[in-house]
């Protein structure tokens, strides 16, 4: 679509669209302005006290986590989306997708399931005793409430991001691989540290980059194992110490190192622009893996899944059907789930397609510019969000309460903070950017022929909205709307700050159940949330059959095929 | 009352004028064509005029009412006007009837019915009424296109390169229909191509084009007889070009003096390659070699009084095939005489 692009968009577009695009910009700008602005408040007594005792230990835990998590999903990632893409092995195919499979399981239930199965009561210790005859302090065993179970957990649960990528950017340099492999000799394990490798270097950091980004925000899996990071800091010095002042100045801190993770996804996209060399595809070479490669490149494939899908997805399987678990509350668990997931997933997409309508229409710089900083906060963590949403919220409230008060002797409450109001538009701040990828995406496919045909024919901006585009891309709102629908569905932190009282998700529910050490409970909510992750899977899926190289991707597809 | 009018218009892109001080007026039952190569702005034009992109300078009247100068802008969808594009734009989720229907949204069933019923017959496409547009070749998907501007009564109609969508084989038979129906139906309109056979053979007016604007505005025979430079001579095959002095209104050549109204001094003359004929009375030439084209033999020539190697295409005859040493005569209505900065 690269050729049509702005023939003929440039003077389509209304000023409404503007205003529009700014003010969305900057209502989804805000809540990180918030936090940002909050370096240059004064220093409270409590801040001291976290700066004297804690703040280091949140630098280290934090730094340590990143890094450990970043190492390990990058060799996870790369190495098996090297083998999926370029040998050839028995399960490859079915390992192609199976290795997107972790993505299902959020971190904070893969956490608890594995607490259950390594802690000293779990079947893995309890097995070891019993073969081995050892009784308590015979042996060492590494104690998953740690900073390395922390590791562990985020890496099994986020390395699919470097996987997703690095099997994309092997899957477009095959045919360079190939010649240079063969003209040069090389062996494969050469070819893959001395070509592969580097020329997939920007899809790594990019990979990378979402992993850390991940990894900084994540709340629910290091609070469960109690480590000191930034993101349980935050909520300590907010519910514990009770100092807003402080945890907005650790919020503004963490936010800083996330933009540097962001900045590195933005430079890893601009490098990556040099590598589409050809639109060509070619059957990828695959080589043949015999006896021990063989044997190894099937263990290293399946031993993410096992670990990031199968063992925690079979364990709480295993407590939801063999414990009869209590089920009481679960109809208005799901209930207050899907309320939110779909006035979300509505709300996403809606806005995200006037977004992209008025970025389609309007090429300026101004909206251009205002709707990347709109989609901007995917890459703010939910802690970070809400506390930029709950402080602000809350002041209006107050301010507005105690005017009405004085005013009127009416009390108008937490019409905000106290309603879905703002747990709402926190789910908006970090999941437009889901919606508005996949109805950009469709809407560039629609040619910008269509536009002018549509107007010149006597069709306003919103009836070609309507009648053209709209049923063009009907299919793609379905699945951004089901995208954001599963990250609400999976969304821990925000939903767990910004929540009304006696308002409940499956996620939620089962953080608390698990941290109340009520496993067997817990894993209702837990299996739900997981069999709802797989449906992006499935969808992903059956993508990458439908556009396996060598055949012609669904992007190419002449126009007329697209309805 | 004029289709359009467009007087001093000027555009910028950034990197320099695209043209300027463009002025053109396309009149009642009117076909006038911009041609151009890509780049001369041609198309700018076209989005200028149908109000998909904004004046800068000067303005455009359509049907009498202004649409558009440095403070006004009419949209697209209120200027009234047909465009129909290279790769047609057909919505590929309406049926070729519902395509067709598109602008006459608000108007009863009935009638609605009965103009798309009458569209379809004008450009001879009854049949295809439930077909989707995917189903139709090209040719007639382009038609269907026609249709489908034409529904709305526009007072201008717009075409940016209709043609060049479609395989040569049937393109000539798609422009004779498709300028029968904007003949029988009146319609002006500005089309845009970058094909001089096209416009010779579609349009009432060319208006020739260049980066920088407009060259020469002209019918056609004033643009193939009245070149006002070697390039617009060169639209209809290289010709050949030969240094020459100009005196007293003649220019000398190796086939004597052309008359022209060129001021004294040096200039350049053009010739185009069909200009001649063998003849005994001609002047002698050294043929270097030749080509069958079947109507013509394309020869090329060295001659006596002026340098390098010079093209003829001459009307092939039974038994004749031009070698050696040949006598050619020169219709000097195909030389032209320009002077030279």
């Amino acid at each position: 679509m690269q050729g049509t692009r702005g023939k003929y968009r440039s003077r389509l577009g209304s000023r409404g669209q503007t205003v529009f695009t700014v003010g969305l910009a900057m209502l989804m700008a805000f809540p990180l302005v918030y936090v940002l602005f909050a370096v240059l408040q004064p220093v409270t007594a409590s801040w001291a006290h976290i700066q004297d005792t804690l703040l280091l230990q949140y630098i280290l835990n934090t730094a340590g986590l990143a890094v450990g998590v970043g190492l390990g999903s990058l060799i996870i990632g790369a190495s098996c989306a090297w083998l999926v893409t370029m040998c050839d092995f028995p399960g490859r195919r079915v390992f192609q997708w199976a290795l997107f499979l972790p993505l299902a399981v959020p971190a904070y239930v893969l956490a608890y399931t594995y607490t259950d199965l390594l802690q000293f009561a779990g079947p893995v210790q309890g097995f070891l005793r019993d073969t081995f005859d050892w009784g308590r302090g015979d042996y060492y065993f590494p104690r998953i409430h740690s900073l390395g179970g922390a590791i562990f957990v985020l890496t099994f649960a986020l390395y699919p991001y470097v996987y997703m990528l690095a099997r994309a950017a092997f899957m477009e340099q095959s045919i360079c691989v190939i010649e240079v492999s063969r003209s040069l000799g090389c062996s494969p394990l050469r070819v893959f540290w001395s070509v592969a490798l580097p020329l997939a270097r920007p899809a790594l950091i990019g990979g990378l980059a979402l992993v850390l980004m991940e990894t900084l925000g994540d709340f629910g899996a290091v609070a469960y194992f109690s480590v000191k990071t930034f993101t349980t800091g935050i909520f300590h010095a907010w519910r514990d110490l009770g100092d807003i002042q402080a945890a907005l100045k650790l919020a503004a801190i963490l936010a800083i190192f996330v933009m540097m993770a962001l900045y590195l996804e933005r430079l890893s996209r601009r490098s990556a622009r040099y590598h589409h060399t050809s639109g060509r595809y070619r059957p990828l070479p695959n080589y043949e893996l015999k006896g021990q490669a063989k044997i190894g490149a099937i263990l290293a494939c399946s031993i993410p899944v096992f670990i990031g899908f199968a063992l925690p997805g079979g364990k709480l399987l295993w407590w939801a059907l063999g414990h009869t678990p209590d089920l009481d509350g679960f109809g208005s668990l799901v209930a207050d789930s899907l309320t939110v997931a779909t006035i979300t997933s509505v709300l996403a997409v809606l806005v995200a397609t006037l977004l992209a309508y008025a970025a389609r229409l309007n090429t300026g710089r101004l909206v251009q510019t205002a709707t990347r900083f709109a989609v901007m906060g995917y890459a703010v963590p939910g802690l970070i969000l809400a506390i930029g949403i709950v402080v602000p919220f809350t002041f209006v409230e107050n301010s507005l309460d105690a005017w009405m008060r004085a005013s009127f002797g009416i009390s108008t409450g937490l019409f905000l903070s106290g309603t879905l109001v703002a747990l709402i538009f926190a789910y908006l701040v970090r999941f437009l950017s889901v919606s508005f990828n996949a109805i950009e995406a469709s809407l560039g496919k629609v040619t910008p022929s269509f536009d002018a045909a549509s107007r010149t024919l006597g069709t306003s901006m919103t009836g070609t909205l309507g009648r053209v585009q709209l049923p063009l891309m009907s299919g793609s709102l379905l699945t951004a709307g089901l995208l954001v629908f599963v990250d609400v569905l999976k969304e821990l932190p925000a939903t767990y700050v910004l929540r009304p009282f006696n308002f409940n998700t499956l996620a939620v529910r089962t953080f608390e159940l698990a941290s109340d050490e009520q496993l067997v409970a817990a894993s209702v909510p837990a299996l739900t949330i997981v069999l709802v992750g797989l449906i992006p899977i499935i969808m992903m899926s059956r993508a990458i059959g439908a556009a396996r190289p060598g055949k012609p991707s669904a992007e190419s597809l002449p126009q007329g095929a697209m309805a | 009352m004029s289709g359009l009018e467009i007087k001093n218009l000027a555009h910028d892109y950034g990197a320099g004028t695209l043209f300027d001080g463009f002025n053109l007026t396309v009149g009642a039952g009117e076909v006038v064509s911009l041609l151009g190569p890509s780049g001369c702005g041609k198309s700018t034009i076209l989005r200028l005029v149908s109000g998909l992109e904004a004046v800068q300078q000067g303005n455009i009247s359509i049907g009498g009412v202004l649409v558009g100068d440095q403070t006004t802008h009419i949209l697209p969808e209120k200027r009234h006007i047909g465009l129909v594009l290279q790769d047609f734009a057909l919505f590929p989720h309406l049926n070729i009837s519902e395509n067709v229907a598109f602008g006459l949204r608000g108007q009863d069933k009935a009638s609605v019915k009965k103009r798309v019923g009458e569209l379809l017959a004008l450009v001879g496409l009854g049949w295809a009424a439930d077909k989707y547009p995917h189903m139709l070749s090209g040719g007639e998907q382009q038609r269907i296109a026609l249709a489908r501007a034409l529904a709305v009564d526009p007072a201008l109609m717009l075409m940016d390169e209709p043609f060049s969508g479609l395989d040569t084989q049937h393109r000539n038979a798609v422009r004779d229909e498709t300028l029968r129906v904007l003949k029988e139906t009146g319609v002006p309109t500005l089309l845009v191509t970058h094909d001089p056979e096209e416009a010779m053979r579609l349009s009432d007016r060319i208006a020739l084009m260049r980066r920088g604007g407009m060259v020469q505005l002209g019918t056609p025979s004033e643009i193939y007889e009245q070149p006002v430079d070697a390039d617009v001579v060169a639209l209809f095959g290289d010709p050949n070009r030969l240094d020459t002095f100009v005196q007293n209104g003649e220019a000398a050549s190796p086939w004597g003096p052309i008359a022209t109204s060129q001021p004294d001094g040096v200039a350049e003359v053009c010739i185009r390659p069909d200009a001649f004929r063998l003849s005994d009375d001609g002047v002698e030439v050294k043929v270097k070699s030749q080509r069958y084209l079947g109507a013509d033999w394309l020869v090329s020539f060295s001659i006596s009084g002026a340098e390098g190697v010079h093209h003829a295409r001459l009307a092939a005859q039974p038994g004749l095939q031009p070698s050696g040493m040949q006598r050619l005569v020169l219709d000097a209505r195909k030389a032209y005489v320009f002077g030279k900065a």
